[in-house]
């Protein structure tokens, strides 16, 4: 991908400094995080529901004002960008998108390129192109000329991140991006991830299944209601321990060799609870 | 909804040269559809010559440019059938601007709000424009037949003044955070109000008063049917979708939310703005300078839709081309239908027209999902 070319050597990093997150007049949901996600890099946020997962996304992508501290991308406070700026750097893939027509996909993918066109702009063969290539990235081609809303729910999270992927950006932030897809689709969304992270994007997601940072070899960033903010990589964050106290269940960790040889993880909770 | 379902297929099935020849047909059913209603008598199955009908047109724009621009006219005594042509010709460019205003009105509301069902009379300003009316029969009478200038001042000034009271109060009531909602709160109980209001001179008027006001609301391109009437609605239009032509890419953004459109990296609140603006504006002008056409802002950007993709554009595009030719369909069709000795309203027709062509929509949507489903 171009994109993956023009950062190649430069890196990008986002970071967190201290972040507070919240909404207006009302106690902060999420207090004291800051981490930072490097080009090439997975970043999964784990937690339960309601600790702040996508209030804390919002943030980042300063759809929420910060209560405290700053969002910094390759050096540079996010506080004051314009909205342009900050989709030329930063996607989004949200969780929920059902738009009320029925767009095309490529019509859909094509709306990635709105930052470059601008507003008063249309299209041109250079952006159609890029969108061809994302939906190529993605392995949706075969579907641009379908109505987007006809489509299934693994499929709409592919045209998603190929729109995401038209804006060129260097991080993708993805809120539950196999929430609600059944387990084929699951892991072949999963398997993009990957290949975008070994492409050069650096990426955050949230997931409700630990099992994915396993998988994406990803660091995690574990919220937890009352406790500071647990940062690091899969291995050395989602340990039983830190799962009960998350989660409040019982979880034994698994070990295994992948396909390549490799060490590999997984959860397996216990059916008792006491 | 599976009403996407038969654009792809009529999008698969029409490659490049058969799109082309597909629009050139329609362009051809336009241009006749144009021409036989040009060339109707009223009230009769008979055609003036077209010759002298496009003569007569073409000498009516020379003798209104002159007029307008305080030239000597050219000499229209004498001429064979001038004033059935001028009135024919006046009359069709009103319906044809009025379809186009009033769908792409109902194209941008949609679209902006997110809604299938949204209409551009949401946020009150048709409710305006009938009580500008109202306090024009009552202040005047038939006077206000002569004072075309009045008449658009009072309509467009108690519009946009129902608009500003719609913002005005959206904005205060909740702050901005979910300004469209708040505006259609809004503007459901101004709509309530003001036609109260107009129901209750309704009933005090006298009959010759109710006729105007009929004449008013119903028939204004019959009553008003002036060069100056169609100058000042082109230039309206032209001032409304001009914006939307320079945005037609960006407006896409805001048929996701709100968030996600700020990802993409614009305001959708200025974007929405515009939109609603503009539509606002689109379907004040129509009512002004025509007449009340509802239905057309609500069927034509669905059929549009689901025959030629939800993008903005295409589907504006769409709009203006099948609003226009529905009206003009319409306006046909009135030539023969009276009631009590008294033309039918092109409206009303057309209503009537759009009720059935909805209903088939939803019926053929609803087969192709259960053919689907099977």
């Amino acid at each position: 991908m171009d994109n993956f070319k023009q950062q190649e050597g430069i890196g990008i990093k986002l970071e967190l400094r201290n972040l507070a997150c919240g909404y207006d007049g009302m106690e902060p949901v999420l207090q004291h995080v800051s981490f930072a996600v490097d080009a090439g890099e997975i970043c999964c946020i784990l937690g339960p529901n309601g600790v702040g997962k996508t209030t804390l996304f919002k943030t980042v992508l300063q759809l929420m004002r910060p209560v405290e501290g700053d969002v910094w991308m390759n050096g540079e406070n996010t506080a004051h960008w314009s909205p342009a700026k900050r989709a030329g750097h930063m996607a989004y893939v949200a969780q929920f998108h059902n738009p009320p027509f029925p767009y095309k996909v490529k019509d859909v993918v094509i709306l990635g390129r709105l930052n470059s066109v601008g507003y008063f702009g249309s299209p041109r063969e250079k952006d159609y192109r890029i969108a061809d290539q994302a939906m190529e990235e993605m392995g949706v081609t075969h579907l641009k000329e379908r109505s987007y809303t006809d489509l299934s729910g693994g499929e709409r999270q592919l045209v998603m991140i190929a729109r995401a992927l038209a804006q060129e950006p260097q991080v993708l932030v993805m809120d539950e991006p196999t929430a609600s897809l059944d387990y084929g689709n699951t892991i072949r969304v999963l398997s993009r991830i990957c290949d975008l992270r070994d492409h050069g994007y650096g990426i955050i997601f949230t997931t409700h299944a630990p099992d994915h940072a396993f998988l994406c070899r990803a660091n995690v960033a574990l919220l937890q209601r009352g406790r500071p903010l647990i940062y690091g990589s899969a291995a050395d964050v989602i340990t039983e321990q830190n799962l009960h106290d998350a989660y409040g269940i019982h979880v034994r960790l698994l070990e295994y060799r992948d396909e390549l040889g490799g060490p590999m993880r997984m959860c397996a909770p216990s059916m008792i609870q006491t | 909804m599976a009403t996407g379902l038969n654009a792809a297929q009529v999008q698969k099935h029409l490659n490049p040269g058969r799109r082309a020849r597909f629009r050139l047909l329609w362009a051809i059913v336009f241009v006749a559809t144009c021409l036989v209603v040009l060339c109707m008598h009223p009230n009769q199955i008979a055609f003036m010559p077209l010759g002298q009908v496009l003569q007569n047109i073409a000498l009516f724009l020379r003798v209104s440019f002159a007029n307008l621009f305080g030239q000597t006219a050219p000499r229209v005594e004498g001429v064979a059938l001038y004033a059935e042509s001028a009135i024919r010709f006046r009359d069709t460019m009103l319906v044809l601007l009025a379809g186009a205003a009033v769908s792409v009105s109902g194209a941008v509301f949609q679209n902006a709000m997110r809604n299938p069902m949204a209409g551009p009379t949401m946020l009150g300003v048709s409710s305006g424009v009938s009580l500008a009316q109202v306090v024009l029969v009552v202040q005047y009478s038939a006077s206000v037949y002569a004072m075309s200038a009045t008449r658009f001042v009072y309509c467009y000034a108690f519009a946009g003044l129902v608009l500003l009271i719609v913002f005005g109060l959206g904005k205060l009531i909740g702050g901005g955070k979910n300004l469209v909602r708040d505006m259609l709160l809004v503007g459901t109980v101004v709509n309530r109000l003001i036609s109260t209001i107009v129901s209750y001179y309704r009933t005090v008027m006298d009959a010759d008063q109710l006729l105007v006001l009929q004449n008013l609301s119903e028939k204004g391109y019959d009553v008003f049917n002036s060069f100056f009437n169609i100058a000042i609605f082109v230039l309206v239009s032209v001032v409304c979708i001009l914006p939307l032509y320079l945005l037609r890419f960006s407006m896409n953004a805001l048929t996701f939310d709100d968030e996600d459109g700020r990802s993409l990296g614009v305001r959708t609140g200025v974007l929405r703005f515009v939109g609603l603006l503009s539509g606002s504006v689109l379907i004040t002008a129509s009512m002004v300078h025509f007449g009340n056409v509802g239905m057309l802002s609500l069927v034509v950007p669905h059929l549009c839709r689901r025959f030629f993709g939800a993008e903005f554009w295409k589907t504006c595009r769409a709009c203006l081309f099948f609003g226009a030719f529905f009206m003009l369909v319409g306006r046909g069709i009135t030539n023969f239908l009276y009631l009590a000795n008294y033309q039918v309203p092109v409206g009303m027709v057309v209503n009537v027209l759009m009720a059935i062509l909805f209903a088939w929509t939803i019926l053929s949507s609803r087969r192709g999902l259960v053919s689907n489903s099977n």
